[in-house]
């Protein structure tokens, strides 16, 4: 089950897609600076004039900027697109607690840290070591994913990790700037947002949905002058955290991420003000990752969920059904025997006796009798024209799943070069019949008719017509066996130095011809 | 001697020991020193046979590719049966040869040798003489094979013409051995018996 959950995490982190563009109409905070690296990679506007002036002071905002006029960040009001900076002497530094604790060392660009400075209480409440980790960053993004994750209890490496991916990818620079002016701007026309402490963040362009941006690109055009924060809608807001009215109208479909956290753990702290979408339990898998507006996304997770129990359920099936089967050669319980080499089953197709593959590969070789008796089941006496290697027993009276081994065995060797037919220079004496791959080296398969047949005339005169094929498994098993030998020589071995674990990965680093057909 | 001999003998011997054959006394094996190689394994005579009653030693040699190879048996109690040498002790039986099957335990064998004795293959046989006697005169085979689970195998009850025929040759130096041999192999006449051991 455990893995089954992080196969399904994974693959949602994998499909979660990256907050997209959007913000070209902001000037880059590094190119401000001169120091963008980006260059024209960058998400952020190169363009002085065309960008909207970005780099609003919050503490300005506030009204206690300690800087006051040598501050370089601008001290003028959203609304107003004039520089109606106003001399800001007042005050006593009273907003830089955190920059005097960084002391003397603090660097420009680190002076107005967003972010770790925000009222939220639940930033605050959340473990002071992590914050504290996370100040040097200079990044915003990764700062406020990084306060995100500790503020969701999620320890787990997994879930910050992927975050911090995402923010990395979406946003590069300068997005600090953007989510200050857009909180500090939502102040005062929507006050109940910071009265229900979402922190600022949450509305930064990264998370704004494609969606709801467009429907405000088309209905506000003049964007980059008409700055007015409030048009920015946040996850929270489209997908229904604290907005329900309009998450389930418009713009949430497939656009709408599947909080992680509350994926994997079932909870998330910021409850309904989580700016990710909270998935619905999923009663195969047990997580909440059904999407609650996205049909498609539900249907397709309820069919791989029930793929995965499916094959979950039939492996441990196929464990519990060879669990005790015993060795008809050896008479060792065959899942039971001291190497993994040896713990594998060698499927007659045409009986239903159980034998461990290196037993009945070896009875096969013998040369002291006749083919007839090595190629017949050593109980039951029918004859097999092959083995079916495979880690489960498989039983005679599941026809279908024996049928299904037979087809993936030879599907496997089917992938496999002839080593007589050598991609068109030997000839394979089993012709057609061979389950080799007998392909030219530009890849096109080749049919090179039935198997030759060697005419003899017998000491009664008569004649007889031989099948080159006839021992066509003793080549192909004396070849897989000798292989085998040497593994089994290298592993006991390996063993003996003890180095088990080398042992078996060794042994089962290239066994794929054997392997193939395994479950 | 390799791993899976070892192991699997061991295995059998226990099979054996347990089995309901063994508790009726029919089947037995012990060993033969300690190390798996040889084994000395017992059966008794089926019932409704000339064997009845009978208990005849078996001497198992397992051999090192064993269970890829058969056990090598051969009797160790001197019998009379078309497949089974009255000299040697030499059995013929396929599945100890040819049709062996790595399957076959040595519980198995035992049984199959025990069926054999209850049904010989006079057509594949083992003692051409003992053969030729069991087709042409087989009231006599018959007599004979009881005489020598008399003799041999532990059986209470004998044939009193027989013995002193025996008894006579003995006299004149003959082995005992050898003049039942010669007796049963002549068909209990005694001068042609005579004429073939003194000639």
């Amino acid at each position: 089950m455990r893995i089954g959950r992080e196969r399904y995490y994974w693959k949602c982190c994998h499909q979660r897609k990256m907050a997209e563009g959007g913000v070209k109409t902001v000037l880059c905070r590094y190119f401000m600076n001169g120091v963008c690296r980006e260059g024209d990679r960058c998400h952020f506007s190169h363009n002085r004039d065309s960008s909207r002036p970005s780099m609003i002071c919050r503490y300005y905002l506030k009204g206690n900027c300690y800087y006051g006029r040598s501050c370089r960040y601008d001290h003028t009001w959203p609304g107003h697109q004039s520089g109606s900076e106003y001399n800001q002497t007042e005050g006593p530094p009273q907003h830089l607690g955190e920059s005097s604790q960084q002391g003397p060392a603090c660097t420009d660009t680190s002076r107005h840290k967003d972010g770790l400075t925000l009222p939220a209480p639940h930033v605050q409440s959340s473990q002071p070591s992590l914050l504290s980790q996370s100040k040097p960053n200079k990044d915003f993004s990764s700062t406020s994913q990084s306060s995100h994750v500790t503020s969701n209890t999620s320890n787990s490496s997994i879930s910050s990790s992927s975050l911090r991916k995402k923010g990395s990818s979406g946003s590069p620079s300068n997005s600090n700037s953007v989510s200050c002016v857009v909180s500090q701007g939502r102040q005062a026309p929507q006050p109940l947002l910071q009265d229900s402490r979402v922190p600022s963040w949450v509305d930064a362009p990264e998370f704004v949905p494609k969606l709801a941006k467009e429907d405000i690109l088309n209905s506000q055009p003049d964007i980059s002058t008409s700055l007015a924060p409030t048009d920015y809608v946040s996850y929270a807001q489209v997908v229904g955290a604290g907005n329900k009215e309009t998450s389930s109208t418009t713009s949430c479909g497939s656009d709408g991420e599947l909080c992680p956290t509350y994926l994997m753990s079932g909870k998330c702290q910021l409850g309904e003000q989580c700016s990710y979408i909270h998935g619905l339990m999923c009663e195969v898998c047990q997580l909440a990752c059904l999407h609650p507006f996205d049909e498609e996304q539900r249907r397709i997770h309820k069919e791989e969920c029930t793929k995965l129990m499916e094959a979950e359920m039939e492996h441990s099936f196929a464990v519990a059904r060879s669990k005790d089967k015993v060795c008809g050669i050896c008479m060792d319980t065959v899942m039971e025997r001291p190497l993994a080499s040896q713990r594998r089953f060698g499927i007659l197709p045409n009986c239903a006796h159980c034998f461990c593959l290196n037993c009945i590969r070896k009875w096969r070789q013998s040369k002291q009798f006749e083919n007839k008796i090595i190629r017949s089941c050593p109980e039951c006496r029918t004859q097999s024209d092959f083995v079916i290697p495979s880690r489960y027993w498989v039983d005679d009276k599941d026809k279908e799943e024996k049928d299904k081994l037979l087809l993936s065995y030879q599907q496997a060797l089917s992938d496999k070069p002839c080593k007589y037919f050598k991609q068109g220079e030997g000839q394979c004496p089993f012709g057609n019949k061979c389950f080799y791959l007998h392909a030219l080296p530009d890849g096109t398969k080749k049919d090179v008719g039935p198997p030759r047949r060697r005419r003899r005339f017998n000491a009664d005169g008569e004649l007889q017509q031989h099948l080159d094929n006839m021992a066509l498994w003793d080549f192909v098993l004396e070849r897989e066996h000798r292989l085998e030998l040497l593994r089994g020589s290298i592993q006991t071995l390996l063993l003996e130095l003890e180095l088990e674990d080398l042992a078996d990965e060794f042994y089962f680093a290239d066994d794929s011809v054997s392997e193939a057909s395994d479950l | 001697m390799a791993n899976i001999a070892i192991q699997r003998i061991k295995r059998e011997f226990k099979e054996v020991i347990k089995s309901d054959e063994a508790q009726k006394c029919a089947i037995n094996v012990e060993l033969v020193g300690d190390d798996y190689r040889e084994l000395r394994g017992e059966i008794a005579g089926p019932p409704d046979t000339p064997y009845e009653g009978a208990t005849f030693q078996l001497e198992i040699k397992v051999p090192e590719t064993y269970p890829f190879n058969p056990p090598k048996v051969k009797f160790v109690t001197k019998i009379w049966h078309p497949n089974i040498s009255s000299v040697t002790g030499a059995i013929c039986l396929d599945i100890l040869k040819d049709q062996w099957a790595a399957a076959m335990t040595l519980r198995t064998v035992l049984l199959s040798l025990q069926a054999l004795l209850a049904a010989a293959e006079p057509d594949d046989p083992q003692d051409a003489v003992v053969a030729k006697q069991f087709k042409e005169n087989h009231p006599l085979f018959l007599e004979t094979a009881q005489y020598w689970s008399h003799v041999h195998a532990g059986v209470p009850k004998g044939n009193s013409e027989f013995s002193k025929k025996v008894r006579r040759l003995m006299d004149m130096g003959v082995g005992e051995h050898q003049a039942l041999v010669a007796l049963s192999s002549c068909n209990w006449d005694m001068d042609r018996a005579i004429e073939q051991l003194f000639s």
